[in-house]
Parts: C-alpha cells; sequence; structure tokens
C-alpha cells in the first residue's frame, strides 16, 4: 500500500514544485510566500498542519501557520532555541528533523511532551517534518509540517519538504530584500520631497522682504506635498501666537480651523505656546483618540469639531530668533486625511525651514524697519501737505482715508467729527463700510459704549491685541480720539479684516496722522466759521450800505430841489446859498460813508472791479461837474488839460479815485489853481491832480496812503482818513500805481498810472489788492 | 384806467401829459426820493410813479414810457424781477436802474440795463443819463 502509494506521489511532488514556484513568482509580502508555501506545501503532503518561524532575537518567532487552533498559535508563537521541541531542535542544528510516529516524538523529545503536550496532546501530530531555513550558510528559520497518521517520510517526501524549505527559505529572503528595498526607496524618495520642498521654500523666503506674505505661500507649498495643514504662527509683543497663514487644500477646513482657534485658543502652557518659548520642536509621530479627548477638557463639541479634522501625526518646529530663546514663530505641519506621518527626517527638514525663516524675517525686519521709518517720514509729510489743502470736511476725511488705506492698508476706515455738547459722533467720511455697519455708524452716540465713542470721551486711543474678539468681519483694527488742545473734534477709525498687531512705532505713526487729522478738522471749522463771518459782514455792509444811502439820497435830492426854488426866487438867494452848503455836506457825508463801508472790504482783499471801456477824460470833465458846488465854494475852477485815454476799468471804482484826489485838492489847496491831467503812452493812462496848497513833508509822503493816516492834523482838517489808501488799493487792483511828489508849501502833485488793458490784461473782475 | 393798483393809483395822481414831453416812468419805493424826483422833472417831463416793480408793469401795460428809472430793492416786484418782465415786454424802452448797493455796474450788464446810476446822486446826473437815453433811443427812430 505504501510503496503504491509513494510511486503514485511522486509525479505529483513536480506538480507541487511547478505551481510552489510559479505562485511564489508573483508572491512580494514574506506573508504572501509563507501562504503559498504552506498551502501548497500541506495539501501535497496531505499534512494537518503547516507553520514557519524565523529566527528573531535567540527566540522562534511564528511568521505564518496553518491549520492551528487560537490557543496553539499563541503557545508557539515564540519559542526558545532550545531543542526540546522539533522545530527549534531543527533550527538550532540546522538539520532536517523527521518524526514518523507519536511514540518517536515523545521517546526524542520528552520534555515537550512534559512542558507543552498537555495543551498539544489533541492536535499533537503522529508524524512530524521539521526542515531548517537556511540562507547563505546560516539558519533563519524553520519550516514544518505535521500529520494525523504515521509516515516513514521515504528520501522523495524528506526530499520535496526540503526542496519546499529551500524555496520558502528563498522567497522569505526575497521578500525580505523587497521590503528592505521598498523602504530605502521610500525614504530615498521622501528625503527627495523633502530635500525639494525645502528647496523651494527657501527660494521663496530668500524671495520677498514681505515675509508675512512669504510665509503664507510656504505654507501653501506645504500643503499637499509636506502636510495635510500647515499653519504659521508668529509671537506678538505679548508673546500670543498670530496665525499669519493657516493652508490646507480645502478652503472651508481652513475657515473651520479659524473658529476652532478663535473659539478654543491654543493652550498657553504646550503645543505651539511650548516652542515658541523654549525654541524647541515638538514631534507627534501618531495624534490618538486619547490625546483629542485629552485636549478637548470634556467639551464635546471641541471634540466632535476636533476629530473632524481627522489629525494623524503633527510636527511644530520654531522660526528662532537671533540671540533670544523665544522664537519669533513656529510652522506646524499637521498630517490628517492623507494618512502622513512625521518621523525625525521630517522634522530635521522641518527645523531647516524654520531657521531659514527665522534669517529671512531678521532680514527682512532689518530691512523693513528702515524701510517703514522712511516710508512714515514720507508718508507725515505727504500728509502735513494733504491736510494742509484739505477746504472742507469730506476733504479732510478723504485725505485721513487715503493716508490709512495707504501706510497701514485699513480696510475700512471711518472719520467722524464731534463739536462740543454734540449729542452724537457725525460721521464725515469713510470707506469700505459695509451697509449694515454704516447705519449705526453713521449715528453713534457719545456716551455710548462703542469702542469710537469710549475712545472719544476719554480722549485716548484704542489698538486691538490678540484678546480682541472677531466681529462683523473686524478681526483688527484701532480707534483714536482726534484732540486739538485737549478738545475733542473728532474721531478716527481703522478695521482690518486679517490678524495683525500694531507695534509702538505703527501707533505712534497712527496717532501722528491722527494729530495732524485733528488739526485740519479743527482749521476747517475755523475757516468756515470766518467764511460765514466774512458773508455775515458783507450781508450787514451790503443793508448798511443801502440803508444809510437811501435816505442820503432822498436829502441830496430834495436840497436840489431847495436850491432849484430858491433860485427861482430871486430874494431867497441866502437860503439858495445855505441849501448849496447843506448839499455839499450831504456829498461829503456820502463819500464817508462810502469810505467807511469800502474799508473793511478793501482790507479782507474783497474788492471786486466792474470792468468796462471807460474814457478818462470824459470821466474827469463828469466829476469835475459834479463837484462844480465844491470848487465854487472854495472859489477855484479847476484847468483840465485832457488828452485821449481810453482802457478797461471800473468806472465806480476810478471816479471815486478821481474824486478823492479832486476833494483833497479843494481841501488841502488853500484856494489856488487846481489842474487835472490826463494822457496816454505806452499802454498806460496817467491821471495828474496839482495843486499849489500847503504840500507834504517828505516823511508824511511815505504815510499818507496807509489806513488812518494823514499828512496834517485831524484838528484843522477832517475826513477818517482812508481816502487816499481805498484810492491806492483800487489803483493796485487795477494795475496800477499811485504816486505823490510834493514839497512843503509848494503843492502836490498826485499821479495816478493805469493800464489801459485793465486789471490783470483786461481779463475781467476779481482782482485784488 | 388800469386795474387800481397803488401804481397805477400814483401814476394818475403824477399824470400830466402833454405830447410832447419825455414820459419818465420812476420805479421806487421811497417816497421822499420819488416826491423829491418828481418836484425836480415834471416841469420838464411827464413823469409817471410806481412803487414796485409790479404797479411799474401795470403802469407800462396802461400808459408806457420812453425812459424807466428803476430801483433795484423794492417791496412785492424788485428792480431783477421787473427787468425780467420789462426786457420780453418792452424790448426797445431802455431801463436807467438806481441801486445804493455797491456792484450795480455789473448788475446792470446782467439785466440788461442800458445805464445806471448810484445812489446817492444828484437831479442833475440823473438827467443826463436820461437825456442821453432818449437820445438814443430817438436817433434810430428818425
Amino acid at each position: 500500500m505504501d510503496a503504491v502509494a509513494e510511486t503514485e506521489r511522486r509525479p505529483e511532488h513536480v506538480q507541487v514544485l511547478l505551481r510552489v514556484t510559479a505562485a511564489l513568482s508573483s508572491a512580494v509580502t514574506g506573508a504572501e510566500v509563507a501562504e503559498v508555501v504552506l498551502t501548497e506545501g500541506a495539501s501535497a503532503l496531505g499534512a494537518a498542519t503547516g507553520a514557519i518561524w524565523r529566527i528573531d532575537a535567540g527566540m522562534l518567532a511564528l511568521v505564518a501557520s496553518r491549520g492551528y487552533a487560537d490557543e496553539t498559535r499563541v503557545l508557539v508563537a515564540r519559542l526558545p532555541l532550545e531543542p526540546w521541541v522539533p522545530v527549534a531542535d531543527a533550527a538550532s542544528r540546522g538539520a532536517s528533523v523527521w518524526i514518523p510516529t507519536r511514540t518517536d516524538y515523545l521517546a526524542r523529545y520528552p520534555r515537550s511532551a512534559t512542558r507543552i503536550s498537555s495543551q498539544l496532546d489533541r492536535s499533537t501530530e503522529a508524524a512530524v517534518a521539521c526542515v531548517p531555513l537556511v540562507r547563505d550558510g546560516v539558519v533563519t528559520g524553520v519550516i514544518a509540517f505535521s500529520f494525523e497518521h504515521a509516515r516513514r517520510f521515504d528520501a522523495d517526501e524528506r526530499a520535496l519538504i526540503e526542496l519546499l524549505g529551500l524555496h520558502c527559505a528563498q522567497g522569505l529572503e526575497r521578500a525580505r530584500l523587497y521590503d528592505v528595498e521598498r523602504i530605502a526607496r521610500r525614504k530615498a524618495e521622501e528625503g527627495r520631497e523633502r530635500a525639494s520642498f525645502l528647496a523651494k521654500a527657501s527660494a521663496l523666503l530668500a524671495s520677498s522682504l514681505d515675509y508675512e506674505t512669504t510665509l503664507g505661500n510656504v505654507a501653501r507649498l506645504a500643503v499637499p506635498r509636506m502636510a495635510d495643514w500647515c499653519v504659521v504662527e508668529m509671537a506678538d509683543r505679548d508673546g500670543v501666537a498670530m496665525p499669519v497663514a493657516i493652508a490646507h487644500v480645502d478652503p472651508a477646513k481652513i475657515e473651520m480651523a479659524r473658529t476652532l482657534r478663535v473659539r478654543y485658543p491654543p493652550d498657553r502652557a504646550q503645543g505651539v505656546y511650548e516652542v515658541l518659548r523654549t525654541g524647541t520642536s515638538r514631534l507627534v509621530p501618531e495624534i490618538t483618540d486619547e490625546m483629542l479627548v485629552a485636549s478637548a477638557r470634556g467639551d464635546a463639541e471641541r471634540l466632535r469639531l476636533t476629530r473632524e479634522l481627522s489629525l494623524r501625526s503633527s510636527m511644530t518646529v520654531a522660526i528662532p530668533s537671533r540671540g533670544r530663546e523665544r522664537a519669533l514663530g513656529a510652522i506646524t505641519f499637521v498630517g490628517a486625511e492623507s494618512g502622513r506621518t512625521y518621523g525625525p527626517e521630517d522634522l530635521e527638514m522641518g527645523e531647516l525651514l524654520g531657521e531659514r525663516a527665522g534669517l529671512a524675517i531678521a532680514s527682512a525686519q532689518l530691512f523693513q524697519g528702515e524701510q517703514r521709518a522712511r516710508d512714515h517720514l514720507a508718508r507725515l509729510l505727504e500728509a502735513t501737505a494733504a491736510f494742509a489743502a484739505a477746504r472742507t470736511l469730506a476733504d479732510v476725511g478723504h485725505v485721513a482715508i487715503d493716508l490709512a488705506g495707504k501706510v497701514v492698508g485699513a480696510d475700512r476706515v471711518l472719520v467722524w467729527r464731534h463739536d462740543p455738547g454734540d449729542a452724537e459722533l457725525e460721521l464725515i467720511a469713510h470707506s469700505g463700510v459695509p451697509d449694515e455697519v454704516l447705519e449705526s455708524a453713521r449715528h453713534t452716540a457719545y456716551d455710548s459704549d462703542a469702542v469710537v465713542a469710549v475712545v472719544a470721551r476719554t480722549r485716548t486711543s484704542y489698538f486691538t491685541d490678540a484678546s480682541f474678539v472677531p466681529t462683523a468681519g473686524v478681526v483688527a483694527g484701532s480707534a483714536i480720539a482726534l484732540v486739538v488742545q485737549d478738545r475733542l473734534v473728532g474721531a478716527l477709525g481703522l478695521a482690518f479684516h486679517g490678524p495683525r498687531g500694531f507695534d509702538p512705532d505703527e501707533r505712534a505713526f497712527l496717532r501722528s496722522i491722527a494729530d495732524q487729522c485733528a488739526q485740519a478738522l479743527d482749521r476747517v471749522r475755523l475757516y468756515d466759521e470766518a467764511i460765514k463771518a466774512v458773508q455775515a459782514r458783507d450781508d450787514f455792509l451790503s443793508i448798511a450800505g443801502h440803508e444809510l444811502r437811501t435816505p442820503l439820497t432822498a436829502l441830496h435830492l430834495q436840497l436840489g430841489s431847495l436850491i432849484a426854488l430858491a433860485r427861482q426866487d430871486d430874494g431867497a438867494s441866502r437860503l439858495a446859498e445855505r441849501a448849496g452848503k447843506a448839499l455839499g455836506q450831504a456829498e461829503r457825508l456820502g463819500r464817508l460813508i462810502d469810505e467807511l463801508l469800502d474799508v473793511s472790504r478793501v482790507a479782507q482783499g474783497q474788492l471786486r472791479l466792474d470792468v468796462e471801456e471807460v474814457e478818462l477824460g470824459e470821466l474827469v470833465v463828469e466829476i469835475v461837474a459834479r463837484l462844480e458846488g465844491e470848487f465854487r465854494r472854495a472859489g477855484v475852477a479847476p484847468r483840465l488839460d485832457l488828452h485821449a485815454a481810453r482802457g478797461r476799468w471800473d468806472r465806480g471804482r476810478i471816479d471815486q479815485v478821481i474824486t478823492n484826489l479832486l476833494a483833497n485838492a479843494v481841501k488841502y489847496g488853500a484856494g489856488k489853481p487846481i489842474e487835472v491831467s490826463v494822457g496816454e503812452r505806452d499802454g498806460r493812462a496817467t491821471l495828474a491832480v496839482i495843486d499849489h496848497g500847503i504840500g507834504i513833508d517828505r516823511d508824511a509822503q511815505a504815510r499818507i496812503f496807509d489806513r488812518f493816516e494823514r499828512a496834517v492834523s485831524s484838528r484843522h482838517y477832517g475826513g477818517l482818513g482812508l481816502g487816499l489808501w481805498i484810492s491806492r488799493q483800487i489803483v493796485i487792483a487795477h494795475g496800477g500805481a499811485i504816486e505823490v511828489h510834493s514839497e512843503i508849501g509848494a503843492g502836490a502833485r498826485f499821479e495816478v498810472h493805469l493800464p489801459v488793458a485793465g486789471p490783470n490784461d483786461g481779463d475781467g473782475d476779481g482782482a485784488s489788492p | 384806467v388800469t386795474d387800481g393798483t397803488a401804481g397805477a393809483a400814483a401814476a394818475a395822481c403824477y399824470a400830466d401829459p402833454p405830447v410832447t414831453r419825455l414820459r419818465l416812468l420812476i420805479v421806487e419805493d421811497d417816497p421822499d426820493i420819488v416826491e423829491a424826483l418828481v418836484m425836480g422833472l415834471e416841469d420838464r417831463y411827464q413823469v409817471l410813479v410806481a412803487p414796485h416793480g409790479r404797479g411799474a408793469l401795470d403802469v407800462m401795460a396802461a400808459q408806457g414810457a420812453d425812459v424807466v428809472i428803476v430801483d433795484l430793492m423794492m417791496p412785492v416786484l424788485d428792480g431783477e424781477g421787473y427787468m425780467a418782465e420789462h426786457r420780453v415786454r418792452y424790448p426797445a424802452v431802455p431801463v436807467l436802474l438806481i441801486s445804493a448797493g455797491r456792484d450795480i455796474s455789473a448788475i446792470a450788464a446782467r439785466l440788461g440795463a442800458a445805464d445806471w446810476i448810484a445812489k446817492p446822486f444828484s437831479l442833475t446826473a440823473l438827467e443826463e443819463r436820461v437825456q442821453r437815453l432818449a437820445a438814443a433811443v430817438a436817433e434810430p427812430r428818425r
């Protein structure tokens, strides 16, 4: 029977070996190799069980088994390399062990019987074959098959099992080599990836001095090649970690992370704060659920949200600061959805990146510090000029908006105005403010709890720090009271949509912008008041002029009629003379009123010229005719020497000048002849009024054109002392000149020179002295 | 003759129409000035008066005038308002603007007045201007 069975089995052996060889060619891992050898071997041999151990640290470690009960597998998982069980015997001696029967087994391995057979009894084999696995002459493990029945193990069978052992050893070795190679390749790839990332990130860091943007770019570069999450945080002055960049492939997740961060700020005692404090990196190769539970501190919602991020592994590296223990910031890489985990090589890469970021920031800050100081100075100069040019509240507001936008990049700017006693701050300019916020900003009660109202009341300034809870899209901001000499004039508000701190330089700079804004607001207020005052004065003058001249007109005309009536009646010639004198006084009164009303206007530079074509000689004739009564009373008849002189002037004003000069000539001419000449030469008309009276001394000649000046005592000669001053202003407004030539006792010659083209080459009115 | 406004009443009061004389309409709200002007002018001119622009339009509609002398500041309808109507209805009738204000020459030019005279003025000065205006109108007619 046995012989027949053996011979029948032999061709089958070849088939088994072919199948094993074919199957092993596609087996890659050690587990696959073991599976193939055990399955094919056991079925070909009709074995009850099969198992493979490898030698590991002086013990036999079970690699794979087939047909073992669970408790058996546990029992034989690790066996000492001592020859009291067949597998250990084979492995330790490096020779196959063939045990045909249970009797043989118990005879050869009595210790096994006492030590473990009680458990093995039920399954312990009637026959056992153990073949050592040998590689390069070294035993690396053992393969064993057991059989339910006694077996002789003839030469063919032994050869088959030993060949299976050989295949197994080779397959396992190949699998091991494959593993080694695979791990090495993966490590090489990871290394290359890390090196490439580091190179690109370093290039980014070196590319710009705007390190916050650059760090943001580095964070985005890290995702997804190096991390599922990358967060860059910078420590502000108070050591608070401000995230400058959060990167993830999914923007919705970034939003979620921001929310989480705001709701649950990082623990100051550990994590990123520890890294910032000590400058030492922190590697968490595996983030366990227990860690999440611990960090949630019993907050179920927090735990749920954190779990949703499926965090696997993380590392946080410091961005070191030169010469300081505390770090400038930290970069955190997190493996999540991708299953990426971090090890020492990753940490090494991260630390290198942190160092480079630190260097980049140090040089950027050095440069930016200088740059910013220069920039601030330039902006302040610009601000001074811009505020100085602002004429209205809106102008001031826009200058402030422009500066705040340009210099600090504020997303929203608001400028309020406030006058003492106002119940509300009046919004005079704004930019970037959403409608829903604008409504409340417009009506900010002075005594409300709004930050700007508090700042205004206390005459202080406020800058947000890390404790600020973002509201209505505002993540950072500032409010500054606008104060001039302890007097509140308004408030300035700035808001930012992204996180930012305010260092002392920036605070000082913003305060000085606010100071300038305050002064500009105050100046505009004063300017407005001045405009109103001037308007009120002009209105008054206009009304006063009308009110004074109207009765004077009636007086004039009535006296005129009186004279006419008196002349008709021969007996009343003395009455006519008296009435004539009264008319002279009325005319003088008229001129005084004109002077008085003119003086403030002219002094304010508001002399308005209504230019028209004027023939100077004709005007002189008209004036002389009008003053006929005065000449007669003084006993003089003016001699006229008139030549053509036509130009574009204000007829009424030039009339005023000539009348004034003639009236002066009569007044100071001591009754001697008066001459008037008019001519034109080289585009300039000249009018001369000459008297032969008391004359003017040299000192007085310099003063007579000043306001309230006269050459002679007011006790002897009346008048306001305004006539020549107004005359001179009128002549100057026309682009001309007035001069006097005189000697004491020898009379005076007043000359008026006027360009015939008129004021400003005759382009109309509006000239001022 | 007219609808019985104050202007028309005043006009009726002073109306004394020898046909050959120039007909002047004085539009002025100050009675003392009006009285003095009428006294000074009525022996040589036919003088009509109106206390404001509205009355002046009535007088013009009823009787017409060769020259209109208009004050600027008046109740009811001021000089400026009157001029707006006058320009449209009586473009051929010259207007002499009188005012106590300062910028009268510019205002006169703007309103289309033929000439102006500033208060206070003498009767002689006024009459000179009236004559000049009347002559300027009369000449092209011939």
